[in-house]
This record gives structure tokens, C-alpha cells and sequence, in this order.
């Protein structure tokens, strides 16, 4: 209820006793600034803010400053907390909106000449605009100011109930209603004088049951005035039985449409205000009580933000306009103007802003008075057409009364509210776009927006977001919910054909909303929503195709594809309950007449039977979004399958063990096959991966699996295509620990696979053709051990006890300059690839130096050439023979492709093992070099090949030095043990 | 017939009772009155860690890196490698040292962490003397106003001097106001260490010393009289004289030498025009002091001498540097300026409000009195946020940068010139020494056939020569110079590039230029 303040100091002030409690005066001294200058800092403060919002752009941080701002400040200086929330929120929505307006208007994509963005932009112009003017509809006001001056109760006061063909059973209630009031009113007021009129239209309409109404007055006792003459539709009704009444001058003049019903209490109410003579009339809300059906609930919720939100912020303005009914008005005021206008289909919003400039209006929260709302989806949307034209052609009237100020006009204030009243209509168009803009995006790929991310959107919209409806629904908490909103969007093709017939032109005659539910049952009246649901499920299908699409935008209109389709989804399941809907009851039974027990109590408005709350509104938003997320990622953002990756490198140039160089495609299967054809099992296979790559857990497992140790050799990079590797490759970089987080991540892999495994780092260190040099590209020799302890720390550091440390320079012989501590190598590699046209090497003498340079350290012999069949078989069968007669050899590798990384297939053929039968029979020869019992195809010692020429004999006393128990794991490995096996630290 | 004691025990304990109940109500509501100043320093330390992210400008990385020496060289008992107390503007021995050794544990972040929490101190100290003179609505005001200036945000994410020597000028002034209220003399002796601990930190701190002495003694004055004044006075003033004797006793003839070198007698280096440090100052804090202005003019007749000391001492380091036309470090003083204007600010903001709410009351309107002070702290806040936004982005990230250096640099081998040799050295004190680094600012050099050279000559002598292993250049402060070598690091030079890694400032976009000497093979 609005409280009635006097000027005659009865006045109460909701602070006054806090103030009383805080003399914040008396600390800062007694001096309150004049008007004048108060007005001056304050528009110096609000420039000041929006400029800075606009110029700094804080988007997320300005909606924090207010909260915790106002929550340090507010307390201190005010007193009423549903005040301080409100102005509160309203300044956090002013902020942010300013905040993502002016990044909005940044970021327009105007390609095109703006074809797509300035519809957009418009629209959320738009609003933004009205969100703001909600709020500023809504701010903390003082209560109305009221002047005694006259006694009310004795003017007299005629109630006027115009009808057309509603019909005298929906009449009757009215009626009897009415009569109520009057008598509540008489009896607290046995002078006053009230007269009830019916102010029959229905002759001139052509109603069949015009003449019951007649009828209708006469057994109630109350009087009739048929019309014969027509025009002005209700406003011309309702003047003509004004003038035939007399109801001019001194007179108070009361509206009820049909179908109204009004409290005892309402005249009791509503006449008082006329104490004072400024007081032009006092609206109270029209409030629908046929909440069981499905389009009058959900309007009834829309309705209920307009009356119970809106109108008492209007009222505060001095802006609540006559809303043609429930509401008591000043005959005089209405003589002013000539009577209510009837040249527009909204007579009493027209009649309002005449008569603004100089009579007082008062809203009344109350509910005094309750209707039928629309039967049927049709009768509503016929309903907000009427308004929305109504509303729009009274601003195509008297729009110089609402944008021009003018000595003796309409206020600011009222300016501003009947403005936001007027361009409401125009949310069809509004909203349209909204469901448009982001179909066009996600069909064509043209955004609205650029050089914007997914972030900033965020960051700039959602504190705007946030703030307008955390202020929407605290303003309309328990007056209003999400069926007003989703009603309220669905209403958009009456409103933009409304907004069609108001520009183009065409019939708007006054159409009294039906009192009674269409019939038969009206499906196309929901066939816009389905198509545009369509449209946007099209929409959805065809971005996701797209995948030239940059993702942020797309995650944007996903998003907001996914809230149009929660607004279409529910107009249309709001039809579809309108459509089944079947009436269970007469209405006239559920029509709560007033009795004499309710009359003293205090009107309550009509509680719904179901409430949407607001938190199920969000769950559900925040479902959409999820889900719409979730759907987005599934399909888009998800990464690629976690398949670890190998460079060109790695693939055309993997080790395996005892021979054989194998594309990366086939590192699991050709072992095995190889193992059959040569008949030799390999107990190591090599392979090499850059230091980015992921460990392969898979293929190191399935070695492990078959009694195999993966020996991995890893490189810092690889070569650009100018041949310079990368910087972070160098020894130096490796030492500093440039490459400390790849490398960590490899020993905890190696740490988890767990099994013994051997490592090679800083391959050929002493060459220039390393890709991580000691005396090319920056290096010199003092790096690599530095680079090697690096690498080596990190591993410790792990806890990794199951790594071999392989030393592998291109000449280890005379590795001096470049080698870490003895203590630090397990194995030491001896490469011996022999080009064509050159040398063959002598293994004997190149194991020789290298056991001579590195003594009693196992030795890796790998080899690999090109050459001549015999040569080269004699040559391999030579190897084998060194090696046999080598101690210190622990395994002996083919290298089964060209050393040249970029090698074709056919000469990676010349250097494989298989590059003639000679070599491949040689290899076959190394069958005396293992047990017996390891070899894959059963060959037997009388059956093999022996290993001949004179190097056996130079070396000889070949021996198999295989440990017992280990026969199956170290295959090929005669040398001495290394303990990995027992799991042992190798660290020494 | 009573027992003898039990009466009494039974009477004692109900009060016992009530004591502890009314002490924890009185907490409780205590902690609830200052509970907006805690929203405001939560606020304050959120938009600091939240939206200033950069790597170390020049200065956090000089003093952290000289605090890490002077740390190593007191462990170790040897002599700085680097005569730090020469040429820095505060004690090495101080906050260089505590930065040092935080750094060594967390890291530069940590050593930031020091400066945010110092300037919440500020904060708090300027709520606390605002509260002091004004009441509790200025105090809240005035903290406002000042945890959210730009400057203020700032320095609480850059780990320098200021952040410390702002903290210790705020509780010796939040001191020098107590010390005058309460009836014993003796708490105004703390004052002289304080003072002292604020000069050791930054010597600018002398600046102000005056307005801590000044606002003691007139306070007293006001409150106690002559004789009090004198006895405070003289007590603040021997603890000063006493403890800034200890400080150079332990520091030795060095500390006179920094003072003057790189303070009192200072050479500016880089003069610029006043009217640009004018505008400068405007922006930074122009609102801010505008209202301490207004606050001075709406004080009463009895607070107008403190608010004139107030405002006097908040203009001392901009008239200072206007003088001087000495751009350097401006941003950084103007918070200690905007320290002792925030109270008046807030008082005008105060005044501004309880006018609004004296209309407001008679137009029966009870929510707007409180938005003109929003209204002006969102305007410092949003102002605020952008300006230290913009000062935390005046340096180039030199992540990349170090990344690149690090491949290249070696310890204890390689000599290494960089234009940004402050940060490079500072993020690459685990593998090289500080011997190794050359800055761009000067340079002696003899070239092996004994020639000597300084200045320009010598960075290009030994380019020439090929002295350096690795050259760092971004043109940017140095550019002359960096135009002056770059020939020597051309085609046919010692030095091959290796890197043009790219940055972004406010100022535009740039490269950090990096050359490898070039190596056979």
C-alpha cells in the first residue's frame, strides 16, 4: 500500500531514527550544500562515472566495485534495506550496461555496411535502454506528497461499466460486485452519493443480447444507458453516459470493464486521494482470476510485473497513466480535455499524457479489482496487438508531448516513463532479431562482432547479464516469474504486426478482448514458433557443420541459440496446454464474490496455483547453457584422440635391435615378422622420438610383455627446413634447463612404466650434424656434460632407477673432450655405418680403440651399410664375429634403413638387411651368437649357419655368455650383465 | 544461614560471566564496524593479484638481484661484487635484503606479495587517521579512495622500495596522531625509529619527515599545550636523531654518500618539461587532490591547520618533481602524496554526502545520500584500475627474452651485453654471475692492442672484437646506443641473430634483438 504522507508534519521518515543514531552531521561539520549545488556535483558525479566506465572498460570489476562499494558505503547512510538493494542493483545495471554497451559498440562487425550488426546492435541497444529504464522506473522514491484540501466523500461518484456483447452472465458478478462496493462505501460514508450505470454498447455493436443487459440493470437496481448513435467505441461509450449522467465537474468518475469485479474496498480506497484536488485519478492493476487457464496464468504473470513493478515506480514519477479500467478518475479533469479521446484505440494512455502536465496520478498496489484474462492463446495475442498498437500510435500522435519539453508540458520524469511505454511495443521487433541474428551467423559464418574472444564476451556480458536480472527478479520477487518473460517473448508476432499496421498503416479498430475460448481449436496460431524452432535447431545443425567457424563465436551462439529454443520450446508447450486445454468448471463459479467477512480485511492479490520460482528459472538456464556447452564441446572443442605423435625423424630412422630399420606404422609388427625371416629373436628394439613426444606406454609395455627392452633414443628437436635446430636444443639450453619441463615429464612416465628401459640423449654430441651440437651452433665440448648431468639430475630427481644410460657419440673412441663421468655411462654406443665408395670398417679395430677408451663398459655395436651383396654379407658376418669375440659387446644392432633422414624408400632398401639374400643369409648366421632354445623357428646348431672368416679365428673363442635365467630376456646379449634386470639402481 | 566464601563464589561467577560476554560482544561488533575496511582491502588485493601480471620490471629485478648479493655476501663474508649502496636509492641492507631473501624462497611473486601487504597497511593506516580525524564515514571514504588509485594498486604489485617506505611514513603519521591524543608522552619516542626504518628504506622518505613532526606537535599543541608539545617533540626528535646514528654507525660513511648521491643531491638524468609532469600529476591524482583541496576548505575552523599540513605534505613530492622537472618515479611518489590527501578527500566526500542526505532527508528520500560517495569511488576505481593496468604495462613480458638467453648463456664463461641487463641478470642468476652482465649505460673497454675506450667507443671496440658471447638489444630506453653498435653485429660481424623475440607494451609492439657470437662448425 502507498502510505499517505502530509505536508503538516505527520510526516514519517523512514531514516529518522537511524539518523538519530549516527551523527554523521555533527563529525563533518552542520554544512548542507544549496540545491543548486547539490544538483551541479551530482550530474559532475554521473558524468564523471560514465565516462570513466565508458573510457576504462572494467566490464567484470565494475559489478564487484558496486557490490562491495555499496555494501561499505550504503549501510552507513541509509536504513531501508529493500532501498539500498534496489538503487544498488539499479547502479550496478547502469554501470555494466554502460561497461558492455560501449565494448558492444567497439567490437561491431561493420562489414558489410553493418547489414548484420546494426540490426543487432539496435536491438540490444534497445534493450539495454529499457533495462535501464526499468531501473530508473523502479528507484527508490519518495512517497507521494498529499495536500488536504477537500473532503472527497461528499462529491458524487458514478460507476461506469461499459459493454458491448460480453454478455450479462459475465455482466452480473460485476454488477453485484459493485453494488457491494457502493454499499461498504455508504456505510462508512452515509452522505456520499453513488451511482452505478451499465453503459450499454451493445445496440450499436449489433449484439443480439443487447437488450438483456437492459434487463440485467433493472432487476439489480442500478441504471442503464444504451447507446444509439455510434463511434469513439468504449471512450465514446463511456462520454456519452457521462454526459447523459451528468458526471462532469465535482463529479468522480469510476471504470470497470465487464468482466471486472471489484473489491468491497474499493471505493473506500481509492476516493480518499481526492483530499487532494491535484490528484487527477487513481489506477489501481487489473489482475486476472481465471488462473486455471493456461494463457490467463502466464499472462496473468506478465500483468503482474506491469502493475505490481512497474506502476508503483510510474506512480513515484508522477507518470501512472489511466489504464481505461479499475481505476477512479476526476470528472473535471476529464472536462478539461474534452472528455476521454476517441480517436485511439488506447483512449485512456492518450487521455493520461494530455492530462499529465497538469493533474496528479496515483497508483494503488492493491488488488481492488479482478477480470478475465485471455481465454485462449488467439484472444491474448489479439489482446497485446490492440495495446501494441494503441500504445504505438499514440507516440506517432504525441511524440512532440514526449521528446520535446516545453514550458507547461510533461516533466522529465514523465517524458521519460511515457516513452519506455510507448517503445515497449517495439520488444517484437527486439526480440526477432535476437532469434534471427545468430541463425544468420551460423548459416553464413558473418559475425556480428570481431576481434573479440570468447572471454571478453564473457567478461563484458555477464556482469551485465547478471546485474539486470538479479535487479529484475529482487524488484519482482514474488510479484512476477518466468512465464511473464516467456509470454511476454511470444508475443512477438502480434507486436511486430502490430508495429507493421502502425507504420504501413492498416485496420486497427477497438477489439474487445473475448470473454470465451475459441473454438474449434486454433493450430496455426502457434505455427511461427514452430518454424522458428526449426530454424534454429537448422541453425545448430549447420554450425556445427561449419567448421570454418571460429569456436568462440560459435560456443556465443550456441548458447543463445539454445535460449531462444528454451523460449520457443516453452511458447509452444504454452499452446499446446492452451489447445487441450478443457475448462472444468463454469467460470461464473469460481468468480470470488466478495462477502461481508472479507470486507474489512486488508486485498490480497490472487495467489496462482503454481509458481515458477526464479531458481528454477536459472537451474534451468544454467541446464540450457550445460547442455548447449556440453553438446558444443562434445562435437567441437573436444581434443584430438590422445594419440601420441612422432616426428618424420623419428619415423624414418627407429632402431631395432640386432638389425633393421622400421616405419614408426609398423614398430609393433615388424619385429616379429623379421624375427621369422631371419630366424633370430631381438631382444632390444630401438627407436627414436624428439623430446616433445609423448613416452609410448603401449609399445614399451607389449616389449616388456614379450621379455623385450625399448631402447629409446631422444632428440631436443629437430632440424628447420634451413637446417638450424632450435635454440632451446643447444647443450647450453639443455644445461640451464630449458628443456627441464619435457624432460621431468618423461622421467615420470619412464618412473611409471617401470620396467628396465634404455635412454640415449645428446646423440653424436661431437658432430655438427647433431641436432644438439658440442661444436656447432653455439656449442662447445664443456656443454655436453654439463648438458648430460642436467639430463641425468632430472630423471634422479624422479626416482627413475630403471634407466640404462646409453653414451652415444659419433666416435666414442675419442670422445675425451666431450664425455660426462665414467660413472654416469651404462653403455657406450659404437656406430659403424659404412657408406658406398667407402672403406669397409675393421670392427675388430674399431672395438678395439673404444673398449681401450671406455674399459669394462658394455658396448651397444650398431651397423648399417651400403655396398656390394658379397661385400656387404661378408662384412656383416664379420661384425658378428667381432662381436662374438668381444667381451664387452652387449648387443649388436642393424640399422635397417639409410642414415639420411630424408631418404627414399628404395635407398633405404639398399641399406637394409634385406637389401640381397647374401646380407640376409649373413644376418641369419648371427643364429650362433644366441641359444639355441631362444631362436623363434626352431633351428637346431647342426642346422645353422656358422659364423666364419678370419675374424673368428683373429678374435676367437667365440662363447655365449648368456646369464642363466636371463636366456629369454637378454637374447643376442653375450656381454656382461647389467643389473637393470634385478631392477636395481644403475646409478653408481 | 550462609556458608562462609559460597555466597561470594556464586556472585563472582555470573559477573565473570557478563565481563566476557559484554568483551566478545564488543569484539564481535568492533569486527562488524570495521568490516567495509576489510571488504575494501580484500577488493584491493583482489584487482592487484587478479589483473597485474607482468614479468619483473627493472627496478624489482635490480633490488631483488641486489638483495640476493648482499644476502649472499653477509653468508659468504665477501665483498658486493656490485657497490650497490652507490647508486640505489634506499639502503641495500634493508628492503633489497628482506626482498632478497623472500625472492630466493617464493620467487618474485613473493617479493610482491611483501609490497601488496604493505600497502594494505597503508590503506589501513589511512582509514585509521582518517577515522581518526574525521570519523568512521570519512575513514571508509578515504580508504576507498585510496586503495583503489592506480598508483596505489601499483606499487602494492611492484616489489621496490616504495611499497615498504609508504608503510613505514603511514604508521609513523598514523603514530605521530596517537601519540598526540594519548596522555603519556612516551609513545611519541617509537616515532624517531619508524621515521628512521622509512628513510633506511627509501631516502625520499626525508621528505616527509617534517609532516610526521609537524603534525605531532600541532596536535599536542591543540590538545596538551606548549609544554606537552615541547616534551613530545623533543623526545621524537632525539629518538630520530638517535636511531638514524645507529643506522649510520652500522652502515658507515656509505649511507651519507647514497643519500646524496642518488637523493638529496641527485643528478636528473632525463629532464622534462613541467607541464607535462603537471598534466602528469593531474592524472594521476588530480581528483584525489582537487578534493583534499575541497576537504581543506569545507574543514572546520579547529581542523583547518591539520588538513593544511595534510594537504601541504601531499603536494611536497609533486612540487618537488615539478621543480626539479624530474619525471622518474613520479608515478611511484604521487602515492605517497595521494597518502596524505586521501583523508581530506574523503572528508569532502563526507561532507558532499551528509549534504545530499540533509535534502535527501527533506525530500523524504532515504537511498540516494550514499551515491555521490560511490559514485566518486567508483570513478577512482575504475580510473584507478586502468591506470596501474597501464603503469604495470609499460615494460615488455621478457619471458620469452630470458627463455632465449638461457639457451645461449654458459656459468662462469661468456660475457653478455643486454640492454634489459637488470631482468637477464636477475632471471638468470641460477646459471650465470653478475660479472658477466654489461648494461647499456656505461662501459670501459681495452682491446687488446691495449687501446682503451669508454662510453659508445667501447661497446663498439668490443663488439668489434667480439668481447661479448651474447648481445641483447630492444631499443628502447638506450636506442641511441643500440643504433650506434648495431653495425658492429651486422653481416661479416662476430655475431650471428638468433632470436627476434616480440613484445608488447603500451607503448606498441617491439623485439628483444639477440646475438650469439658466432662459433666454427
Amino acid at each position: 500500500m502507498v502510505a499517505i504522507h502530509e505536508k503538516s508534519g505527520a510526516q514519517e521518515l523512514p531514516n529518522a531514527r537511524s539518523a538519530s543514531r549516527r551523527p554523521l552531521g555533527d563529525a563533518v561539520g552542520q554544512r548542507a550544500f544549496p540545491p543548486w549545488a547539490n544538483r551541479l556535483i551530482s550530474v559532475v558525479i554521473v558524468l564523471g562515472a560514465i565516462t570513466s566506465i565508458a573510457v576504462t572498460l572494467p566490464a567484470g570489476w565494475a559489478l564487484v566495485a558496486v557490490a562491495v562499494l555499496g555494501i561499505c558505503v550504503a549501510p552507513g547512510m541509509a536504513t531501508r534495506r529493500e532501498a539500498i538493494v534496489t538503487s544498488l542493483l539499479a547502479v550496478a545495471v547502469g554501470v555494466t550496461t554502460i561497461d558492455y554497451l560501449t565494448w558492444r559498440i567497439e567490437v561491431s562487425n561493420w562489414t558489410f555496411f553493418g547489414v548484420i550488426a546494426a540490426p543487432l546492435l539496435a536491438a540490444e541497444v534497445f534493450g539495454a535502454l529499457h533495462t535501464l529504464g526499468l531501473q530508473y522506473t523502479i528507484w527508490p522514491k519518495p512517497p507521494l506528497k498529499i495536500t488536504h484540501t477537500d473532503d472527497p466523500t461528499r462529491r458524487p461518484i458514478f460507476i461506469l461499466i461499459p459493454t458491448v456483447n460480453e454478455g450479462v452472465t459475465v455482466l452480473r458478478p460485476t454488477v453485484q460486485a459493485a453494488l457491494e462496493a457502493r454499499d461498504q462505501y455508504l456505510t462508512a460514508f452515509p452522505h456520499g452519493e453513488v451511482v452505478i450505470a451499465l453503459c450499454n454498447d451493445g445496440w450499436v455493436a449489433g449484439a443480439p443480447d443487447w437488450r438483456d443487459v437492459e434487463s440485467l440493470a433493472q432487476r439489480m437496481g442500478v441504471t442503464c444507458v444504451t447507446r444509439a448513435q455510434g463511434g469513439g467505441a468504449k471512450a465514446g461509450n463511456l462520454e456519452y453516459a457521462r454526459q447523459t449522467l451528468g458526471a462532469t465537474g465535482e463529479a468522480l468518475i469510476v471504470v470497470f470493464d465487464a468482466d471486472q469485479i471489484a473489491h468491497p474496498d474499493f471505493l473506500l480506497k481509492t476516493a480518499p486521494w481526492f483530499t487532494d484536488r491535484t490528484i487527477g485519478w487513481v489506477q489501481t492493476g487489473q489482475y486476472y482470476r481465471n488462473l486455471d487457464q493456461p494463457v490467463a496464468r502466464w499472462a496473468h504473470d506478465q500483468q503482474a510485473l506491469f502493475y505490481k513493478v512497474l506502476c508503483p515506480g510510474k506512480s513515484a514519477h508522477n507518470a501512472a497513466f489511466i489504464c481505461g479500467t479499475n481505476v477512479m478518475i476526476q470528472a473535471a479533469a476529464l472536462d478539461e480535455i474534452g472528455g476521454l479521446p476517441q480517436d485511439s484505440v488506447t483512449e485512456d494512455f492518450a487521455a493520461s499524457i494530455r492530462l499529465h502536465s497538469r493533474w496528479r496520478s496515483v497508483f494503488l498496489t492493491d488488488v481492488l479489482a479482478t477480470g478475465l484474462g485471455p481465454m485462449d492463446w488467439p484472444s491474448y495475442l489479439k489482446q497485446q496487438r490492440r495495446w501494441a498498437i494503441g500504445t504505438l500510435s499514440v507516440l506517432r500522435v504525441h511524440w512532440r508531448d514526449i521528446i520535446l519539453p516545453r514550458r507547461g508540458g510533461l516533466t522529465l520524469e514523465q517524458r521519460i516513463q511515457y516513452a519506455l511505454a510507448c517503445t515497449h511495443y517495439l520488444s517484437g521487433l527486439r526480440d526477432l532479431i535476437f532469434i534471427i541474428s545468430p541463425l544468420v551467423f551460423l548459416a553464413t559464418g558473418i559475425p556480428a562482432v570481431r576481434a573479440a574472444t570468447l572471454g571478453q564476451f564473457l567478461w563484458h556480458f555477464l556482469p551485465f547479464w547478471i546485474a539486470s536480472q538479479a535487479a529484475f527478479w529482487y524488484a519482482g520477487s514474488g510479484k512476477t516469474g518466468l512465464r511473464g518473460i516467456v509470454i511476454g517473448f511470444g508475443s512477438f508476432p502480434a507486436l511486430i504486426q502490430a508495429t507493421w499496421t502502425v507504420i504501413f498503416g492498416g485496420r486497427s479498430g477497438f477489439m474487445v478482448t473475448s470473454k470465451r475460448r475459441a473454438s474449434p481449436r486454433v493450430w496455426s496460431s502457434l505455427g511461427i514458433y514452430a518454424l522458428a524452432t526449426v530454424a534454429c535447431l537448422a541453425a545448430v545443425w549447420l554450425g556445427f557443420r561449419n567448421h570454418a567457424l571460429r569456436s568462440d563465436s560459435l560456443v556465443i551462439s550456441i548458447l543463445w541459440v539454445g535460449y531462444d529454443l528454451a523460449l520457443l520450446s516453452s511458447v509452444l508447450w504454452l499452446g499446446m496446454n492452451d489447445l487441450f486445454y478443457r475448462e472444468p468448471q463454469p467460470i461464473q463459479r469460481r468468480v470470488p464474490v466478495p462477502s461481508g467477512a472479507r470486507r474489512l480485511q486488508p486485498t490480497q492479490m490472487l495467489r496462482p496455483t503454481r509458481r515458477l520460482r526464479p531458481g528454477w528459472a536459472l537451474a534451468a538456464a544454467a541446464l540450457i547453457a550445460a547442455s548447449s556447452s556440453v553438446l558444443f564441446a562434445s562435437s567441437h572443442l573436444a581434443p584430438e584422440p590422445a594419440t601420441w605423435s612422432v616426428t618424420t625423424r623419428t619415423a624414418s630412422s627407429p632402431y631395432l635391435g640386432l638389425g633393421l630399420t622400421l616405419p614408426v606404422q609398423s614398430l609393433t609388427s615388424r619385429p616379429a615378422a623379421l624375427e621369422s625371416r631371419v630366424c633370430l629373436p631381438f631382444s632390444i628394439i630401438g627407436r627414436t622420438q624428439t623430446i616433445q613426444d609423448s613416452f609410448d606406454f603401449a609399445w614399451a609395455r607389449q616389449l616388456a610383455a614379450q621379455n623385450k627392452r625399448p631402447w629409446i633414443t631422444l632428440q631436443f628437436g629437430s632440424f628447420n627446413a634451413r637446417g638450424v635446430p632450435p635454440l632451446d636444443a643447444s647443450l647450453p639450453a639443455i644445461a640451464n634447463g630449458s628443456q627441464d619441463q619435457n624432460l621431468q615429464r618423461w622421467a615420470q612416465d619412464i618412473h611409471a612404466y617401470g620396467q628396465p628401459i634404455f635412454l640415449t640423449f645428446l646423440l653424436h654430441v661431437d658432430r655438427n650434424w647433431a641436432v644438439s651440437s658440442a661444436v656447432a651452433n653455439g656449442g662447445i665440448p664443456q656443454d655436453a656434460p654439463r648438458a648430460w648431468a642436467r639430463i641425468q639430475s632430472i630423471f634422479k630427481a624422479a626416482g627413475d632407477t630403471n634407466v640404462a644410460w646409453v653414451w652415444a657419440p659419433a666416435d666414442p673412441a675419442t670422445d675425451q673432450a666431450y664425455a660426462p663421468p665414467e660413472t654416469s655411462i651404462d653403455v657406450v654406443l659404437q656406430s659403424m655405418i659404412r657408406y658406398p665408395g667407402t672403406p669397409w670398417p675393421d670392427p675388430v679395430a674399431v672395438l678395439s680403440a673404444v673398449i681401450a677408451r671406455h674399459p669394462h663398459k658394455p658396448i651397444f655395436v650398431e651397423i648399417s651399410a651400403d655396398g656390394p651383396a658379397a661385400e656387404k654379407a661378408a662384412w656383416i658376418v664379420r661384425v658378428a664375429a667381432a662381436a662374438q669375440s668381444t667381451p664387452d659387446v652387449y648387443a649388436l644392432f642393424y640399422h635397417d634403413s639409410s642414415p639420411d633422414v630424408r631418404a627414399t624408400q628404395t635407398e633405404n632398401r639398399q641399406w637394409s638387411l634385406e637389401s640381397d639374400p647374401s646380407s640376409l643369409q649373413a644376418v641369419r648366421s648371427w643364429q650362433t651368437l644366441v641359444q639355441p632354445a631362444t631362436l623363434p623357428c626352431g633351428a637346431t646348431n647342426a642346422a645353422r649357419p656358422r659364423v666364419t672368416g678370419p675374424v673368428q679365428s683373429a678374435v676367437g673363442q667365440p662363447a655365449a655368455r648368456v646369464p642363466a635365467g636371463q636366456s629369454g630376456a637378454l637374447t643376442g646379449a653375450w656381454a656382461p650383465q647389467i643389473p637393470f634386470v634385478k631392477r636395481e639402481p644403475l646409478w653408481k | 544461614m550462609e556458608i562462609a566464601g559460597v555466597p561470594t563464589r556464586r556472585a563472582a561467577r555470573p559477573t565473570v560471566r557478563l565481563r566476557r560476554s559484554l568483551t566478545s560482544r564488543v569484539n564481535a561488533s568492533t569486527l562488524v564496524a570495521h568490516a567495509p575496511l576489510a571488504l575494501v582491502l580484500a577488493l584491493q588485493a583482489i584487482i592487484s593479484l587478479v589483473t597485474l601480471n607482468n614479468t619483473p620490471f627493472e627496478d624489482e629485478a635490480l633490488y631483488i638481484y641486489a638483495g640476493r648479493q648482499v644476502l649472499h655476501a653477509l653468508i659468504t663474508q665477501t665483498p658486493l661484487s656490485d657497490p650497490f649502496p652507490r647508486y640505489l636509492s634506499g639502503s641495500p641492507y634493508f628492503y633489497p635484503l628482506l626482498a632478497g631473501a623472500v625472492d630466493g624462497w617464493g620467487g618474485v611473486q613473493a617479493a610482491r606479495a611483501l609490497s601488496l601487504v604493505a600497502m594494505l597497511v597503508v590503506t589501513a593506516c589511512v582509514y585509521w587517521i582518517a577515522g581518526h580525524l574525521f570519523g568512521r564515514e570519512t575513514a571508509l571514504f578515504s580508504a576507498a579512495l585510496y586503495g583503489f588509485q592506480g598508483t596505489t594498486l601499483f606499487l602494492g604489485r611492484l616489489a621496490t622500495y616504495d611499497a615498504f617506505c609508504l608503510m613505514f611514513l603511514a604508521l609513523s603519521t598514523a603514530l605521530a596522531l596517537r601519540a598526540s591524543a594519548t596522555k603519556s608522552p612516551f609513545l611519541s619516542i617509537a616515532l624517531g625509529p619508524l621515521l628512521t626504518l622509512a628513510i633506511l628504506d627509501k631516502y625520499v622518505a626525508l621528505l616527509w619527515t617534517p609532516s610526521a613532526l609537524a603534525l605531532l606537535a600541532w596536535l599536542t599543541l591543540r590538545r596538551w599545550g606548549w609544554r606537552q608539545m615541547a616534551i613530545r617533540l623533543d623526545l621524537a626528535v632525539i629518538a630520530l636523531v638517535l636511531s638514524a646514528a645507529t643506522a649510520y654507525a652500522a652502515l658507515g660513511s656509505d649511507l651519507l654518500q647514497s643519500i646524496m648521491g642518488s637523493t638529496t643531491n641527485r643528478a636528473v638524468v632525463s629532464h622534462a618539461a613541467r607541464l607535462p609532469l603537471v598534466w602528469e600529476v593531474i592524472s594521476l591524482g588530480g581528483i584525489t587532490l582537487g578534493l583534499a583541496l575541497a576537504g581543506l576548505l569545507l574543514a572546520n575552523r579547529s581542523q583547518r591547520v591539520t588538513a593544511a599540513i595534510f594537504l601541504a605534505s601531499a603536494l611536497l613530492a609533486p612540487a618537488y618533481h615539478i621543480y626539479k622537472a624530474e619525471p622518474i618515479s613520479l608515478n611511484k611518489h604521487i602515492a605517497y602524496a595521494l597518502f596524505f590527501a586521501a583523508p581530506l578527500a574523503g572528508f569532502a566526500v563526507t561532507c558532499v554526502s551528509v549534504s545530499f542526505q540533509r535534502a535527501a532527508r527533506q525530500a523524504l528520500d532515504t537511498a540516494q545520500s550514499w551515491l555521490p560517495g560511490l559514485g566518486v569511488c567508483l570513478v577512482i576505481f575504475t580510473l584507478g584500475m586502468q591506470q596501474a593496468n597501464w603503469q604495470y604495462h609499460q615494460w615488455g613480458n621478457t619471458t620469452g627474452m630470458a627463455s632465449v638467453l638461457r639457451t645461449l648463456v654458459r656459468p662462469d664463461s661468456g660475457r653478455y651485453l643486454a640492454e634489459d641487463m637488470e631482468v637477464a641478470r636477475y632471471a638468470l642468476q641460477d646459471v650465470t654471475a653478475d660479472w658477466q652482465w654489461t648494461g647499456p649505460y656505461w662501459f670501459e673497454y681495452t682491446s687488446a692492442s691495449g687501446q682503451y675506450f669508454s662510453g659508445v667507443a667501447a661497446y663498439q671496440a668490443a663488439l668489434a672484437d667480439g668481447y661479448f658471447d651474447v648481445v641483447e638489444l630492444s631499443y628502447g630506453a638506450t636506442a641511441p646506443l643500440d643504433i650506434a653498435i648495431q653495425s658492429e653485429l651486422g653481416p661479416g660481424s662476430h655475431y650471428i641473430l638468433v632470436a627476434k623475440v616480440p613484445y608488447h607494451d603500451v607503448f606498441g609492439n617491439g623485439y628483444y634483438w639477440i646475438w650469439r657470437k658466432q662459433t666454427p662448425g
